[in-house]
């Protein structure tokens, strides 16, 4: 098994003082008065829980690529209408930078490669807001084919996750900025994770076809 | 006075029914082709509704690139917008010798979508979409839209 890449630090959020603001605006959005005047909240993120950067200002740097809105956002009617004033980009890793945002009623995790290509899905605000890792089980470019990867971000309290191989070899994928990434040249039979009372939990990798 | 014989009348009845035919014809054939053009135009102008791939498919369905579909650098699998969370939803895109990047899976989602700048649009390989109940599926290869 090729060595396994690790997620690098990616600048650290700091302002608590932002994060205090964010967290006043997102009180606000809550709010649910149909007389209320629109307020636009250019600065604050989405309202799902346990993700620390939808809770600070948006940078330059958070937004979405051109390509990706226009598949994710309103553009696509059968997208999930991904609102651009939600996106973060939560980490970096290798090549690829981790991004999330929030739809009407979807969360998605989007990773951006340097070439321009990209891949992600959304899954369910609620679900996301449940405390659970959201993973994405995909295929790399390599010498020899294809590696194996998985990737996504995880709540706060997620302590642990890892890429189970076929042998059984587990191998961990360290959360550093909310974010996970663990890449093999073997195939992955299941996303395993661990919460923050150490239970231990699994998804099935569903591996593609063979050819 | 000019009589009309009955079987005249009958006659003139006649040759008035089939040019009247005629024109109904002619009128059909004309909104037929209106329609036809008109259906045409709309199909293209919406690719993403003329790169539909299939609806629920089971393991191992195919669209193939470059036989009725044009090769796809984008590829999405779908519940629809805000659609039901499945148990899992995949697409995998072969290129002949390898998996495009990005081909891959996720759980409890209803939405999955990857993009190659690099893919060919007129490509000729396959995309397949593995157990992927209750889902819609798209390619999409608009070279006048990037990755």
């Amino acid at each position: 098994m090729r060595g396994l890449r690790r997620l690098p630090l990616v600048a650290a959020i700091s302002a608590a003082a932002l994060s205090a603001g964010a967290t006043a605006a997102l009180s606000l959005a809550q709010q649910d008065d149909s007389n209320a005047p629109v307020v636009i909240e250019a600065s604050s993120g989405g309202d799902t829980d346990g993700f620390a950067a939808l809770d600070r200002a948006q940078n330059a740097d958070d937004r979405l690529p051109a390509g990706v809105l226009a598949r994710f956002g309103p553009d696509n009617s059968t997208g999930p209408n991904v609102d651009q004033s939600t996106a973060r980009k939560v980490a970096s890793v290798e090549k690829t930078d981790i991004y999330i945002a929030e739809g009407t009623s979807s969360f998605c995790t989007i990773n951006v490669r340097d070439d321009g290509g990209w891949s992600g899905g959304c899954t369910a605000k609620t679900r996301a807001d449940s405390g659970q890792p959201q993973a994405t089980f995909d295929l790399v470019d390599s010498a020899d084919g294809n590696d194996y990867r998985v990737w996504g971000v995880a709540p706060s309290d997620v302590k642990s996750a890892a890429l189970v191989l076929k042998n059984g070899t587990r191998v961990p994928g360290p959360i550093e900025d909310g974010a996970f990434s663990v890449t093999t040249d073997d195939a992955g039979t299941a996303f395993m994770w661990t919460d923050a009372q150490d239970i231990e939990h699994s998804q099935q990798v569903v591996l593609p076809p063979t050819q | 006075v000019f009589k009309v014989s009955p079987s005249v009348r009958s006659r003139a009845s006649l040759t008035l029914l089939r040019s009247d035919a005629k024109r109904k014809t002619v009128a059909l054939t004309v909104l037929v082709l209106a329609f036809g053009t008109f259906a045409i135009a709309a199909t293209s102008a919406s690719a993403i509704t003329s790169d539909y791939c299939g609806y629920n498919p089971g393991s191992g369905n195919q669209c193939y690139e470059g036989s009725g579909y044009r090769g796809w650098r984008y590829h999405q699998a779908s519940t629809g917008s805000g659609g039901p969370i499945v148990a899992s939803i995949c697409a995998y895109s072969w290129n002949g010798s390898a998996y495009r990047p990005g081909s891959g899976c996720t759980s409890s989602y209803n939405f999955y979508a990857f993009c190659n700048p690099s893919d060919s649009p007129n490509g000729n390989s396959s995309v397949l979409y593995v157990n992927n109940p209750g889902v819609t599926l798209y390619g999409h290869a608009d070279s006048r839209v990037p990755c």
